[in-house]
């Protein structure tokens, strides 16, 4: 106990001596995850609500295979990114492996069903005389997408948020394609990895608080934006 | 009579169950047109059509003339200006949604503020309009429906139930929104009502639904019920209509209001069919007396001016209501 209260100890020093490695880490992991989430949600929230607006056939079996997409295991995003971008890939030449642009890449495959899933139930959620009524306005399709991310956005920044917590939170893929390298792809879920084999518990256990900091606060956002609609 | 929507053949299917069954029907250009009709009778779903939300199955409308599956839907629609009956605003301020619209059409800022500020005041709409609109009430939720249907200057305005789930002053207003485009021909109104009287007292004309199909019936009794063809009556509630011996089926009875005779006494005549009840409202329209009778339905009645002094009817009398067997109708 007195191990853990020293290095406790010792990590919210790091912490508030704004120790830059710790918070270049913690930069590292922010950018990454947030431009997954902005690819994610570019994509995933258009489909959800034009699965929402068009009927097609397969549409139920397609929820379905996103369900299941909600629970995809990150390393296995990593090892079939790794299988496509390692040097002998079919996207080998783009030189992308180990990249944080790798990682970004994984990430937003990672969490593309679970905020196009989201997205759909949020919009499914919307009045239902709000197509009818944007429609006798004179809406044309691109603005009746519209009314809906207007009428749901707390829903849809809720499904947005969920993704974050879930890309913040992911080691395998920041791990297999971006290598870990300091200073460059070094996340906080592969930094406490690291750290902690090579002994460095202090170092970790900061991370570690860190990132728990940012899952309360998701999750605090997204109860906030749920409670907001 | 200039024709605004000319339909023929027309059907639509719900889920394999046919709705609407429409052989012809012609809407007046500029004239109040009133869909009388029992909940379920396809007025919803003919209103969807005619705003151009729902294609039909078959059949053909003529839009100002012109076959409406030459056009594309969005530009149609925007020649209408519809209101449905529980109207949705969305989650913006008054202002955001009169102008929605507009801003759908491309209209620049400036000139959205001007439209919705005149249509606002022409609605006494002004002090709402900073409002969020998820905080009005059923009858200004109404009437920014309305707004933000006229803003867009439609040729034709729907309003369906437009009465309904709404407070007397709004009722009101809305009643005089409407005798005031009949009076001015200036717009194309149709509106729905489950109420015959009202129907009449606005519209230039009405169209019956029932059972997605077109009724040749102006205005009337029509009552929900079973027949008991084994007895020659058709069971309304309390109320027990004796029918014609030759009615074999139908689950509805209709009577014309003006086959309908009122006395201050129970007639001893050959009708056998008597009701006691009281007169809870009267209105004079186009000359004749249209009634409401309160008894074990309600009846409405018309009769001449010169019945109405010589009974001396006045609002609360109690007196009998009675028509001939002959003069029943079942559909």
């Amino acid at each position: 106990m007195d191990y853990f209260s020293a290095a406790f100890g010792a990590a919210l020093s790091l912490i508030f001596s704004f120790d830059p490695e710790v918070y270049a880490v913690v930069w590292t992991s922010l950018h990454i995850s947030v431009v997954a989430v902005t690819l994610a949600a570019l994509f995933g929230i258009p489909l959800g609500i034009l699965v929402v607006l068009r009927e097609f056939p397969g549409k139920r079996l397609l929820q379905q295979v996103l369900n299941t997409l909600m629970a995809l295991p990150t390393v296995v995003v990593g090892l079939l990114l790794y299988g496509l971008l390692t040097r002998q890939g079919a996207l080998g030449d783009l030189g992308l492996l180990y990249t944080i642009n790798a990682i970004i890449i994984g990430q937003t495959l990672l969490i593309l069903p679970i905020i196009w899933n989201l997205s759909i139930a949020a919009a499914s959620g919307a009045d239902p005389r709000l197509l009818p009524t944007s429609k006798a306005l004179g809406a044309s399709a691109l603005q009746q997408g519209f009314m809906y991310v207007n009428e749901v956005k707390f829903a849809l920044a809720a499904a947005m948020a969920a993704g974050f917590g879930r890309a913040i939170g992911e080691v395998g893929i920041a791990m297999m394609l971006g290598g870990n390298i300091e200073g460059f792809t070094r996340t906080m879920t592969t930094a406490i990895a690291l750290e902690t084999s090579k002994g460095e518990f202090e170092f970790a256990l900061a991370l570690g608080v860190l990132l728990l900091a940012t899952a309360f606060l998701v999750n605090f956002i997204v109860q906030y934006f749920q409670s907001m609609d | 009579m200039e024709s605004l929507y000319q339909i023929s053949g027309l059907a639509f299917s719900y889920a394999g169950h046919r709705v609407l069954d429409l052989d012809e029907l012609d809407i007046g250009r500029k004239r109040v047109t009133a869909v009388v009709g029992p909940n379920g009778s396809g007025k919803s779903t003919l209103f969807d059509i005619l705003a151009f939300l729902r294609r039909p199955d078959t059949g053909t409308i003529l839009f100002h003339g012109k076959p409406t599956a030459e056009s594309g839907p969005a530009l149609l629609r925007r020649q209408v200006g519809y209101i449905q009956q529980k109207p949705y605003l969305m989650k913006m301020s008054v202002r955001d949604n009169i102008g929605l619209g507009l801003k759908f059409r491309g209209v620049a800022r400036k000139q959205i503020d001007t439209a919705v500020n005149t249509v606002a005041g022409e609605l006494g709409l002004g002090i709402l309009l900073e409002r969020d609109a998820g905080k009005l009430s059923g009858g200004e939720i109404q009437k920014v429906a309305l707004a933000r249907a006229l803003v867009l200057q439609p040729e034709v305005v729907i309003m369906d139930e437009p009465f309904t789930y709404l407070d007397e002053a709004t009722v009101h207003d809305m009643e005089e929104w409407i005798a005031g485009q009949r009076t001015s021909q200036k717009k194309t109104v149709i509106f729905s009502t489950h109420d015959r009287l009202r129907a009449q007292s606005l519209s230039d004309d009405i169209l019956s639904l029932i059972n997605g199909r077109l009724y040749p019936i102006s205005s009337g009794n029509l009552f929900s019920g079973t027949l008991d063809a084994d007895n020659n009556t058709f069971i309304c509630g309390i109320a027990r209509f004796s029918v014609p011996e030759s009615v074999k089926s139908g689950h509805k009875l209709y009577i014309d209001p003006k086959h309908l005779v009122i006395s201050a006494q129970r007639l001893s005549s050959s009708m056998r069919n008597n009701f006691f009840g009281t007169i809870t409202a009267m209105s004079a329209v186009n000359g004749e007396i249209h009634l409401k009778i309160k008894s074990e339905v309600t009846f409405h009645a018309v009769i001449t001016r010169t019945a109405m002094e010589e009974l001396n009817l006045q609002l609360g009398n109690p007196v009998w209501v009675s028509c001939k067997s002959s003069q029943i109708t079942i559909i």
